[in-house]
């Protein structure tokens, strides 16, 4: 579908249609944290009636989440050992053997018959262990879904990467690890094209440095562009998908030029600080070959926060482990799993979609959607279980660290931004089902909104009719009950908490377990002080994204800071 | 993971659906009773909660497994005898009701404990004790005269005299006090051979500081008051007007205003009570600021049996003249609350409770607004309830504990009544004291003064102890012997 992926410019039916659901997000926030404070107030017992529902709703949600986290860290740590190039190695030789009858089996499975060697399926994959077998029951299940399609994937000796790091204002410091970590890749560096997508605001510092890279690393890789960013290019907002679009249009020339086929291109957005782990890109490359209709894919990364974990402050570790530990959960559900942060998709998508908008902040997921939309549903995001690390964010100081962490999140918040360009396209989508509309949608709007608003309910609002409690309220059963069944709610709840700091421990990584086994122990304490973190530094910037949004208060742009020590 | 995802998702909300009613069932109370007629009843519970905390539970024969503070939940509705035991103290038992869907709440038990504490502050042969209501003092009297009256800090508990023993007016008799509570100075007037003085006593401070206000008082008054928040004022009545004294400048106003039958002070106004049964507010300089009553045959019905009205006002609406024969009235419903008799009253501003006391008894009047008639078409107002009917001289009564009990001095014996009570009032007897000397209750401090009945030595008993009140809300404690938990009933 043709559509328009824009909040600008709109006129009549549109512009109605967009600002009726730019208000509906925060509307329903502050309904719901109002409305229930007034409801506590005015009837008090109908109010402690809710905050039982809604609590116990939260347990069994968060009991849920947990089960899907340990099951997608389960998964995480079952696939770190792969070697992911070896698998792609071997899909290359399956290209030959496609049209063998019976289509060549998996070791492992019951009726084996292609591996020489028992129990191993190419190099270095051996299978033994329980969760080797896990990794190629999953490995078997894709190739079986791919030999059901008949769609070939290219050869990998054919696959190009092409890796876009936006750069405001980041430091050769900043972005130089990512790029030696390029360098270290077990896919063949030199089918990597490197772009630093640079604004031309941005200070002399920054541009040397970057240059400096390309200087020092160009050698390594296909290529090493530094693209510049004019500032100002009409319908173009300051933010960080106009400058990789800029860039990416520009890499586009580059690969004509060299006439490289688009679908054999991945494109990488990356953060400056994105450091990627030595398999990321064999694990890209494998699933790009694996799925079958690879053009239209995003293939979404674990993103973790490792790059200063020690250094950075107790809330923003916190925080950023949580939101590791979200994409863990996100990435169980595929069926609605969206693109967040960095991110890779097919460089061929991204150009039929007209790149990431020009005009919008949540550029990672805007992505997503435009292209769902542009694809007719026919669209989706193929969860990777290996990680990308990026820096925890920090400041100067603590106050600084403490507004910087609250810009990010906030920032993060404002994907919220998509829904009313997503609903005005649902309503013109004929050919995306209805269930489908349905449950982008309800995703869209409730992922929000609770975010918004659990925090306080739980922390503040839920108390609330025990204070206002008249006389009539307080001689009753409930009174006193309420809060006793809060309390078992609440312990039950911090079993959910326990599992996730023992995963958190064990998300960290142990090279840079720096200091001794008490800091680990003062790492898994932090983690008590959640209620308090998540409130201000969670929920409320979301509602004041949404508020924002709902007063048509657009957001401008702000770089996250980081710093390293 | 597509598929395990659906699975439990189904399953959580089944269990969401199922189970969600159940918890919202039982949190109104509702359970499940097995018997000859099972189904569904409404239970209600009991919430006891005690000073000091941490007593065994005993329903009827049982004893149940938590302590205090507790609340004993799922109780099919009928009477359940309860009772409380805790070490060094007396056991307290009561039938309490319970009906469904209810609390039965009783939040302060006080334990009375086997022995009470109580201490001798100053070995000294007192003669009285003069409270200053509200205030961190009280006098202490050795003699009726100046050098043996002393001040006692409750807070520090320091003992000071008044006036300096090398004073000039150390030998000079004690004539009579006037003190306003929460006020941190008192007004002494005094006897001589030289004549009657007065003196203006203020207590913060390290020293009492002492300032001779004679010249201001032409004539004796029968009353002196002041606003404890504003000092700059005395007002002294006599003969039904009011002379104002202005401290700061050390002026006289006499004769301020004129022809009043009753008056009090309260936040910077004065309730006039007028001889024509009008009743307005003014400033402190004289200045109407609103007319209350203007209704001339009201006022007379209400006010025409008394030559003086002692006007107190506790709170914005409520307001209270005391006549002199004791007859209480308000300005509530019904107006008219006791026809004589009265004789003290003190105000619990939170639940908007008078505690009133005659020779014989204690009563209490609630005008909180959720009991005050509210089943009634006619609006009735409230009455008073008699608690306490034995009494033979009941002369100061307080409230102790967040008004949830009353301690009284009748004659030489000091008594605590419980009030939160569903059956007859626990009455505790605490102390003997001197004859015809008075108490001083701290609630701040949780401790009875008092003069020991034979010495006369200055002591303090005490009420409530102290370091068990600053509970949270609803914390449970279990007992740390294992017994089988108790059984519904």
């Amino acid at each position: 579908m043709d559509f328009k992926f824009t909040r600008q410019n709109l006129k009549g039916r549109e512009a109605f249609l967009e600002r009726l659901f730019e208000i509906l997000p925060g509307f329903a926030s502050w309904t719901i944290l109002l409305g229930m404070s007034f409801i506590s107030f005015w009837q008090p017992l109908l109010a402690a009636i809710l905050i039982i529902a809604f609590d116990f709703y939260w347990l069994l949600r968060l009991f849920y989440m947990t089960l899907f986290l340990i099951l997608a860290y389960f998964r995480l740590s079952v696939e770190r050992k792969t070697d992911w190039m070896a698998r792609v190695h071997e899909l290359d030789r399956l290209r030959d053997l496609i049209d063998q009858v019976p289509f060549p089996k998996v070791p492992g499975s019951k009726d084996q018959n292609m591996a020489k060697e028992p129990g191993t399926f190419g190099n270095g994959t051996s299978v033994g262990t329980k969760r080797k077998k896990v990794s190629l029951w999953f490995h078997r299940r894709k190739l079986e879904v791919l030999k059901r399609s008949r769609s070939l994937p290219p050869p990998s000796n054919d696959i190009y990467q092409l890796v876009i790091f936006s750069v405001a204002k980041e430091t050769q410091e900043i972005i130089e690890p990512g790029i030696r970590s390029l360098t270290q890749q077990k896919f063949p560096p030199k089918q990597i094209l490197v772009v630093i997508a640079l604004e031309e605001r941005s200070k002399d510092p920054v541009k040397e440095g970057a240059y400096q890279i390309q200087t020092k690393y160009r050698s390594s890789f296909l290529d090493f562009l530094v693209v510049l960013h004019p500032d100002g290019l009409p319908g173009e907002a300051r933010v960080k998908g106009a400058n990789v679009t800029y860039a990416a249009k520009e890499a586009a020339r580059y690969l004509e030029v060299k006439q490289i086929p688009f679908e054999q291109v991945i494109v990488s957005c990356f953060d400056a600080d994105t450091v990627v782990s030595h398999d990321y890109f064999g694990c890209l490359t494998y699933h790009f070959m694996t799925y079958p209709k690879r053009t239209r894919a995003s293939f979404q990364p674990i993103p973790v926060y490792h790059n200063n974990v020690w250094e950075a402050p107790a809330f923003g570790r916190v925080l950023d482990v949580g939101a590791s530990f979200f994409q863990l959960i996100e990435a169980t559900d595929s069926d609605k799993l969206v693109t967040f942060s960095s991110h890779s998709m097919s460089f061929k998508a991204l150009v039929e979609v007209g790149y990431w908008p020009v005009d919008i902040i949540s550029d990672d997921s805007a992505i997503f959607w435009r292209a769902l939309i542009h694809f007719d549903g026919n669209y989706r995001v193929i969860p990777m279980y290996t990680t990308l690390s990026m820096d925890v964010v920090s400041g100067a100081n603590w106050w600084e660290t403490v507004r910087n962490v609250y810009q990010q999140k906030r920032r993060w918040a404002w994907g919220v931004e998509n829904f009313p360009i997503v609903m005005r396209a649902f309503f013109k989508a004929g050919k995306i089902s209805f269930y489908a509309k349905i449950k982008y949608a309800f995703k869209l709007f409730e992922d929000n909104v609770a975010w918004a608003t659990w925090a306080f309910l739980l922390a503040f609002i839920g108390w609330l009719p025990v204070l206002f409690a008249g006389r009539e309220f307080s001689d009753s059963v409930l009174y006193y009950s309420a809060p006793r069944i809060t309390r078992i709610i609440f312990n039950l709840a911090s079993l959910s908490l326990i599992a996730t700091i023992v995963l958190s421990l064990l998300l960290l990584p142990r090279q840079k377990a720096k200091g001794s086994f008490w800091k680990r122990i003062l790492f898994a304490l932090e983690w008590l002080f959640v209620p308090v973190i998540v409130v201000f530094f969670s929920a409320l910037p979301a509602l004041d994204a949404q508020t924002r949004l709902m007063f048509g208060k657009y957001m401008e742009f702000w770089v996250t800071e980081k710093k390293r020590k | 993971m597509l598929v395990l995802r659906r699975i439990f998702f189904y399953l959580f909300i089944v269990i969401y659906l199922v189970f969600c009613p159940l918890i919202i069932f039982y949190a109104l109370g509702y359970i499940y009773e097995p018997g000859n007629e099972p189904g569904l009843v409404k239970s209600g519970l009991i919430y006891l909660s005690t000073a000091p905390p941490n007593a065994t539970v005993y329903l009827g024969n049982r004893r149940y497994r938590w302590r205090t503070p507790t609340v004993l939940p799922s109780l099919i509705p009928g009477d359940y005898p309860v009772k409380l035991v805790l070490k060094k103290h007396k056991p307290w038992s009561e039938v309490l009701p319970v009906e469904k869907g209810k609390a039965t709440v009783l939040e302060r038990i006080l334990l009375e404990p086997e022995e009470r504490k109580t201490e001798v502050l100053f070995a000294n042969g007192f003669d009285n004790i003069t409270p200053i209501q509200g205030s961190r003092f009280f006098l202490v009297t050795k003699t009726s005269r100046l050098a043996d009256a002393f001040l006692f800090d409750w807070k520090d508990e320091k003992l000071r005299p008044i006036f300096h023993k090398n004073s000039s007016f150390g030998g000079m008799k004690i004539s009579s006090y006037a003190s306003v509570p929460e006020s941190s100075a008192l007004l002494i007037q005094t006897d001589s051979a030289n004549g009657r003085k007065f003196f203006w006593a203020s207590l913060k401070g390290k020293e009492v500081q002492i300032e001779d206000l004679t010249d201001l008082f032409l004539e004796t008054p029968e009353r002196i008051e002041w606003d404890p928040g504003y000092k700059k004022y005395l007002f002294a009545f006599q003969n039904g007007h009011l002379n104002r004294i202005d401290l700061i400048s050390h002026s006289l106003a006499p004769q301020f205003l004129e022809r009043l039958i009753g008056y009090g002070l309260f936040e910077r106004k004065i309730y006039a009570l007028r001889d024509n049964f009008t009743f307005e507010q003014l400033d402190f300089e004289g200045r109407k600021e609103k007319t209350l009553l203007q209704d001339p045959l009201l006022g007379k019905s209400l006010f025409g049996e008394n030559e003086f009205y002692q006007i107190k006002i506790f709170s914005d609406d409520i307001i209270f003249f005391l006549g002199k024969n004791g007859e209480l009235l308000a300005n509530r419903l019904p107006y008219r609350f006791v026809s004589h008799g009265i004789l003290g009253m003190e105000f619990y501003q939170k639940d908007k409770r008078l505690l009133v006391w005659a020779s014989d008894a204690i009563g209490i009047i609630d005008f909180s607004k959720e009991r005050a008639g509210e089943e009634n078409v006619f609006e009735t107002g409230p009455k008073v309830v008699w608690l306490f009917k034995q009494g033979e001289k009941i002369e100061q009564a307080f409230w102790v504990y967040e008004g949830s009990h009353i301690l009284f001095r009748d004659k030489n014996k000091v008594f605590l009544l419980e009030l939160e009570t569903y059956g007859k009032p626990h009455l505790y007897e605490l102390a003997k004291v001197k004859d015809k000397s008075s108490v001083f209750y701290s609630e701040e401090a949780g401790k009875l003064y008092y003069l020991d009945a034979s010495t006369g030595n200055l002591s303090y008993l005490e009420v409530l102890p102290r370091r068990d009140l600053l509970l949270l809300p609803f914390p449970e404690r279990k007992e740390e012997k294992k017994k089988v938990p108790i059984e519904e009933l």
